[in-house]
């Protein structure tokens, strides 16, 4: 058998089983409820939601943009570590109330908490539509991941638009049908196989062309003097720059709608359990950057068109040709990528469902509801495919502005939880000055002041006006504000 | 259960203020240690420890103290409970 059929034939059964996994997980549960689809009854165990959340954040980007951190910045991409290690302990304060205050008021999403708070339909709305199209360039992003791995594994023989089509024509299967539990369940086994490929991958490739990290290490020290610190010649990223890119990581994690909106599946002590158990996950990523260090002695700046492609290329030219380790490591990225389109493209259709259209048809049934959410799975599925196969020049701009906007909710919910005084136009004003400062930092203008993030320059604005308009302005009732501040 | 009672459940379900806030203050102490300007002290090659640079050795230390630091919060607050 040629080599990149038995490629092939691995990432196939990969492929199969989670599918299997996926939708078995909603065997038996009620199919019309909006609870049961969008938050498992608030009822998923510990090691679901570990997997839940690890899968999810862990994406093509582990596999594909870490290496390349790695091989092209050096030390910058410590901050990766960084940020992963920190960016889930706001939720161990922030999560147990959004729990309380979610079964006690009946949310399923960030957009209902922040309505409810704000007395504001039109802020539901706007958060509803920033993650709609954030998740979409969140999702081009893995469904690329997973053509490419499809397309170098097996030689070309499966074109970029099939591979993808393949791969998250199975997500969006098992998504619609199972809900969050049809993800939950799939990233148990997905998670397992992306850290076993993972650690075997970063280990072996270090060991086999250096010897270890330590030689590694010193290898590269020796040949470029500052690659492997921060600030100063040879460096590639500003103590300012990367300080602030993990301050904004921090404070945007939980913030991003469908890791927040997991608050409401499950119980107050799981939650600290899963933040608990999750700094494993940023020592899980080591391997991960040793990979992109293997390359950066051995892999020319000019083979590549891109950074990302760092991992294929040791793959394929640096490695003994096996299709037993190409169908593995093909398998354990698509795992990456599929473990977090699921839980994004579930997010997505929830958010879309009961922020953006429910509010402007407040009276749909709750059988209608589910049914518009499965559809929306499918939709949103279609739409970021195409995006991702055919590309969209204008809409490019529409999507990153609003992926970098996520970390503009936290004054919003940070107030909301601790600040009875914020009000409505507070919320609004802070959160469309936020969006906006961000997106001309972002867009228009590349050069920051002091080479601070954009994001934390838009949280400037945004805290800025979110604290002087609920000054001069009067809260709708003191009396939510209060029993938020108590939860 | 009576709405009294429910309360009363609620309530002790709830950590005590104290124990969320000196959580607050690690979760800082810990993003302090990994950022700037103290995290000049790490910022370096050598010594190398276990075969990694010194800084990131530095984080992965801390990355190990952040997990033992949030078990210890965790059986602050649970160890002497049932399992919910």
């Amino acid at each position: 058998m040629s080599r990149w059929v038995l490629a092939l034939a691995i990432m196939l059964v990969y492929l199969g089983i989670a599918f299997l996994f996926g939708v078995l997980a909603g065997r038996g549960r009620s199919a019309w409820s909006v609870s049961e689809f969008a938050v498992a009854n608030r009822e998923l165990g510990l090691l679901l939601m570990w997997f839940l959340m690890g899968g999810t954040v862990f994406s093509a980007f582990a596999f594909l943009g870490g290496p390349g951190w790695a091989y092209s910045r050096g030390a910058a991409s410590f901050y990766i570590l960084a940020y992963s290690a920190l960016g889930m302990l706001p939720w161990y304060l922030i999560g147990p109330k959004a729990a309380r205050l979610g079964r006690q008021r009946g949310y399923f999403t960030m957009g209902d908490f922040l309505r409810d708070r704000y007395g504001s339909t039109l802020l539901g709305v706007i958060v509803g539509l920033v993650a709609v199209l954030a998740f979409i360039q969140y999702l081009t992003l893995q469904i690329k991941g997973m053509a490419y791995v499809f397309e170098v594994l097996t030689e070309g023989h499966i074109p970029f638009w099939a591979g993808a089509l393949l791969a998250y024509g199975i997500v969006v299967a098992y998504v619609s049908t199972s809900g969050v539990r049809g993800a939950a369940w799939s990233d148990v086994f997905q998670g397992l196989l992306m850290l076993l490929v993972a650690w075997g991958m970063g280990l072996y490739l270090v060991f086999s062309l250096h010897g270890g990290p330590g030689p590694m290490f010193q290898a590269i020290d020796a040949a470029r003097p500052g690659f492997l610190r921060l600030g100063g010649p040879g460096s590639t990223m500003s103590p300012m720059a990367y300080s602030t890119a993990i301050l904004v990581s921090v404070l945007g994690f939980i913030m991003w709608p469908h890791l927040f909106m997991k608050s409401f599946t499950t119980s107050e002590q799981r939650i600290k359990q899963t933040v608990l158990a999750y700094p494993l996950f940023a020592i899980f990523l080591v391997p991960v950057l040793f990979i992109g260090f293997a390359g950066v002695l051995n892999v020319p700046a000019d083979a590549l068109e891109n950074p990302d492609q760092v991992l294929p290329y040791l793959l394929t030219n640096l490695l003994p040709v096996s299709g037993w380790l190409f169908g593995l490591i093909g398998a354990g990225t698509l795992a990456a990528a599929m473990s977090s389109a699921d839980a994004i493209t579930h997010g997505a259709a929830v958010e879309l469902t009961r922020d953006v259209i429910l509010p402007l048809a407040p009276a749909l049934t709750e059988r209608e509801q589910v049914w518009i959410m499965r559809a929306a799975v499918v939709v949103i599925g279609a739409a970021a495919y195409w995006l991702a196969i055919f590309g969209a020049a204008g809409l490019v701009q529409l999507l990153l502005g609003a992926y970098g906007s996520i970390v503009q909710f936290a004054p919003l919910i940070y107030g909301g939880l601790y600040w009875p005084r914020a009000t409505r136009a507070g919320a609004l004003s802070g959160l469309v000055a936020g969006v906006l400062v961000n997106s001309y930092f972002q867009l228009v203008q590349p050069v920051t002041p002091l080479d601070i993030n954009p994001g934390i320059l838009g949280l400037l604005a945004n805290v800025a006006l979110f604290v002087a308009v609920s000054w001069v302005t009067r809260p709708a009732s003191t009396e939510v504000g209060e029993a938020f501040l108590q939860a | 259960m009576d709405e009294k009672a429910l309360d009363a459940k609620v309530a002790d379900e709830q950590a005590p203020h104290g124990l969320e806030r000196r959580f607050a203050f690690f979760s800082l102490a810990l993003l302090v240690l990994l950022i700037f300007p103290v995290f000049a002290v790490a910022n370096r090659v050598q010594p190398m420890i276990l075969g990694l640079p010194f800084a990131l050795a530095w984080i992965v230390f801390w990355v190990g103290v952040e997990f033992v630091g949030v078990i210890l919060f965790y059986w602050a607050e649970y160890g002497r409970r049932r399992e919910a």
